[in-house]
């Protein structure tokens, strides 16, 4: 079996903030938020981990349960913090490409601009499976969440530290 | 000459004021007179000094008496040569000091070798009495009498005082008791028995301990249920093994019922074979369900695995498609800096250059490389999903076996069932006879168990019962021959008191003419009191003449009875009181005289007088000077406290 991970690969990673960006109402949030939803957007089953508000528990059981012996995830905060530099990578290029904000960006907030997207990808969009939609769904609620705060996401997901906020 | 112990002998007595010699005499063996001109010449006082200096409780002193600091009294305490030392108070109970040796090396060891002793015995502190008693070799007496038994009790008896009214035997005191007194003469004349006293203590607690075990057999044999012998331990053990006998005998029934369950009734030969193939065919339908269970189990297995990997393998392949959408419209990614050292990346020198790791790229290379991980992935799950779909055709191809052969097992046990079961039921309703048997015999054996251990304590309370009667008679006889020895001793010695008393009296040149050497002289410690032919009613002077007669009698026969514990001394003051005339009070001097010279034994008898016979004024008897009211006894200056 050849080594792919979605994880790895930048053009996927612009596929998902793209299509986090383009599901979320305002199109835009905190880039703390969006590395976190990246992350679960990745590894959807390591929600089972997470403190969740309770309306999401139904939801949060039925992603835990896709948990197998081919997406093991040993240590989730270390993964994390690896993809972090790709991450930075993904957003200056949506910037340089002008899909994104780059002011905003510089302070830390990733905002999509007015140009609109090819239409492949948009067709793309469309075509992800029924239970994409649903996780994209459940990413979307949990972006209402606050970030930071010791209920905020950063708290909850354990993947940043979230003890210095000025909340 | 002999000595009877316990014996006490006063050698020398020094009366010390201020520091003087108020009055220093030496004593000598048998009879010892203290003689003065007329009264008021301090004889009485020197006879209270002896008593106390002894160990006698007083505290009545005379004003010159009371003005001296302390009396030593240098004696003999049954052989043991002995000083003792009390000093002069208003106040009672006064400590002795003890010296083991004569005044004069006690004087000259000065502070050294004197041991105090209180009146009476302070927790490990022994009493100046157990001290004396003990060189007196007095016999040891139960602690309950101790408070009664001491040298000042003893010395009431042997101080004739002149307080003391005269129809009495002992000295005068307050708060005293008859059983005192009783016991007190009763110990003097070596009447106490120290072994009676423990040995009725011990007889009462065993005869409560024998009642006790009376009522525990009561009990026990109760608990048995039987009057007869039956709960011998030997009848309940064979008892015990004939059942244990029986139970193994039905035991063995009931397993051969068992084992013969599913062996036919004798006489159906051809139904055994028949039972027989079925058994054995049962046997192996039951071992292929099982293996097909099992193999039915791993398949389910394996399915589930694969479904997992399946399902990643087309998430993988989604986004293979949308990572390559991407690629396709968005062109590839702009890396201005390194994603590992985050430091800017520089311009690419010619086009088709990597600017990450300077390698020549094809653009068409990301999509060829695309594709062909979407050939591999696509093929792979093709395979998979080839795979899963035989997989769970076996599954179903071994469930419907399995269902085919529990049917079929099913109708073989089912029928199996029926034809074995009429001697089924007939054997297990034997079985359960035989059980109910069983159980009951248990129950009996449970039974016999309690009842011999209660029989073999039956049989332990009975020896113990048998022993303690035994000790019981053995201290019942004991403490009768005792007693009984010791009112044979009392008769003696008190005969040979009132012999004695008789005889002296008999002597008397007495006003009255009923004293003879027949005379009946009763005498009673507890009441107190002698009476001379059943009569207490004399003269105040015959009166005087029978208690010294009876005191003397008691000297006497403590230096003829070994057994007495008397200790041979006596003091006597003023033989002539009470307005006795001088030929009387003169003759009785004699009497006591002849007496002492009839004793076979050492002892001392020391009296005091003011009209002594002038016979007997020689140095052999008196003690000091003849002491007048002029020139008293004691020397202690004019100016008196």
């Amino acid at each position: 079996m050849l080594s792919y991970h979605a994880a790895l690969d930048f053009n996927h990673g612009i596929y998902r903030v793209l299509r986090l960006l383009e599901a979320v109402p305002s199109h835009s949030m905190q880039l703390d938020t969006l590395r976190i939803l990246d992350f679960y957007f990745l590894f959807p089953h390591t929600v089972g981990d997470v403190t969740l508000p309770k309306g999401m528990t139904a939801a949060k059981r039925s992603f835990a349960a896709g948990a197998s012996r081919y997406n093991k995830v040993a240590f989730p905060r270390h993964l994390f913090e690896q993809l972090g530099a790709m991450q930075r990578v993904i957003t200056h290029s949506l910037a340089a490409k002008g899909f994104i904000e780059a002011p905003q960006l510089a302070d830390h907030c990733v905002v999509r601009t007015p140009k609109p997207l090819p239409e492949e990808i948009r067709t793309a969009f469309a075509a992800e499976a029924a239970k994409d939609r649903q996780l994209v769904q459940f990413l979307v609620a949990l972006s209402r969440e606050p970030l930071l705060g010791d209920k905020g996401l950063k708290a909850r997901t354990g993947l940043l530290e979230f003890r210095y906020d000025a909340v | 000459m002999t000595r009877f112990d316990p014996a006490l002998r006063l050698l020398r007595m020094v009366v010390i004021k201020s520091g003087q010699i108020a009055w220093d005499e030496e004593f000598h063996p048998g009879v010892n007179i203290i003689r003065s001109d007329g009264n008021s010449g301090g004889k009485s006082s020197i006879a209270d000094l002896i008593f106390y200096g002894l160990g006698g409780d007083f505290a009545d002193w005379k004003d010159e008496a009371g003005s001296c600091d302390s009396v030593y009294c240098e004696v003999m305490l049954s052989g043991s040569l002995v000083t003792l030392r009390r000093d002069i108070d208003r106040l009672v109970r006064q400590p002795m000091w003890v010296f083991f040796g004569g005044f004069d090396d006690s004087q000259s060891a000065g502070a050294v070798g004197w041991q105090k002793y209180p009146y009476t015995r302070a927790g490990a502190r022994e009493s100046f009495t157990q001290v004396v008693f003990r060189a007196l070799g007095m016999p040891e007496v139960p602690s309950e009498a101790e408070g009664n038994l001491t040298m000042h009790q003893l010395l009431r008896l042997m101080y004739v005082d002149q307080m003391t009214p005269v129809d009495r035997i002992f000295r005068l005191e307050s708060n005293d008791s008859p059983l005192r007194r009783q016991a007190v003469g009763d110990v003097m004349m070596g009447l106490f028995d120290n072994r009676i006293y423990p040995a009725q203590l011990r007889l009462r607690e065993r005869q409560k301990s024998y009642d006790a075990a009376t009522t525990q057999l009561a009990a026990l044999t109760s608990m048995l249920g039987r009057v007869d012998n039956d709960y011998k331990p030997e009848a309940l053990e064979m008892k015990r093994l004939s059942l244990v006998e029986k139970r193994r005998e039905l035991l063995e029934l009931i397993t051969n019922l068992k084992r013969a369950r599913f062996a036919p009734p004798a006489g159906s030969e051809a139904d055994a074979g028949l039972l027989h193939k079925m058994q054995a065919d049962l046997d192996k339908l039951n071992t292929d369900i099982a293996e097909l269970k099992l193999s039915i189990g791993q398949i389910t297995y394996e399915i589930a695995d694969a479904e997992e990997l399946i399902a990643d393998t087309e998430r993988t392949l989604a986004q293979l498609a949308q990572a390559d959408t991407v690629r396709g419209t968005l062109g590839p990614v702009a890396l201005d800096f390194c994603p590992n050292c985050l430091g800017p990346l520089k311009e690419v020198s010619s086009p088709g250059t990597c600017r990450l790791c300077h390698e020549p790229t094809e653009p068409e290379e990301d999509r060829s490389r695309y594709a062909r991980m979407r050939n591999e992935l696509s093929m792979q799950l093709k395979e998979s999903v080839h795979l899963q779909a035989r997989r769970k055709g076996k599954q179903k191809e071994l469930k419907d076996r399995a269902s085919a052969l529990e049917v079929m097992r099913n109708l073989v046990a089912t029928e199996f069932l029926s034809i074995s079961e009429s001697f089924v039921s007939e054997a297990d309703s034997q079985i359960d006879v035989l059980s109910t048997q069983v159980g009951y015999i248990d129950h009996q054996l449970v039974d016999i168990e309690r009842q011999s251990k209660i029989a073999s304590e039956v049989d332990t309370l009975r020896a113990h019962k048998a022993a303690l009667n035994a000790e019981i008679s053995e201290l019942k006889d004991a403490i009768g021959t005792w007693e009984r020895q010791r009112a044979q001793r009392q008769t003696a010695s008190y005969d040979g008191v009132r012999q004695a008393t008789a005889e002296i009296l008999s002597k008397d040149t007495q006003s009255e003419a009923e004293f003879t050497t027949e005379s009946d002289v009763y005498f009673n410690f507890a009441e107190d009191r002698i009476s001379i032919n059943g009569k207490y009613g004399f003269s105040a002077s015959s009166l005087t003449v029978i208690r010294n007669a009876f005191h003397l009698a008691l000297h006497w026969r403590s230096c003829v009875d070994q057994g007495f514990n008397y200790p041979r001394f006596l003091l006597m003051d003023n033989i002539e009181d009470k307005g006795m005339v001088m030929e009387r009070s003169q003759n009785f001097q004699n009497l006591i005289v002849d007496v002492s010279k009839n004793i076979k034994v050492e002892h001392q008898i020391i009296f005091t007088t003011s009209m002594l016979d002038p016979s007997l004024d020689v140095p052999e008897y008196t003690v000091g000077e003849k002491y007048t009211f002029a020139k008293k006894s004691l020397k202690i200056g004019r100016a008196v406290q």
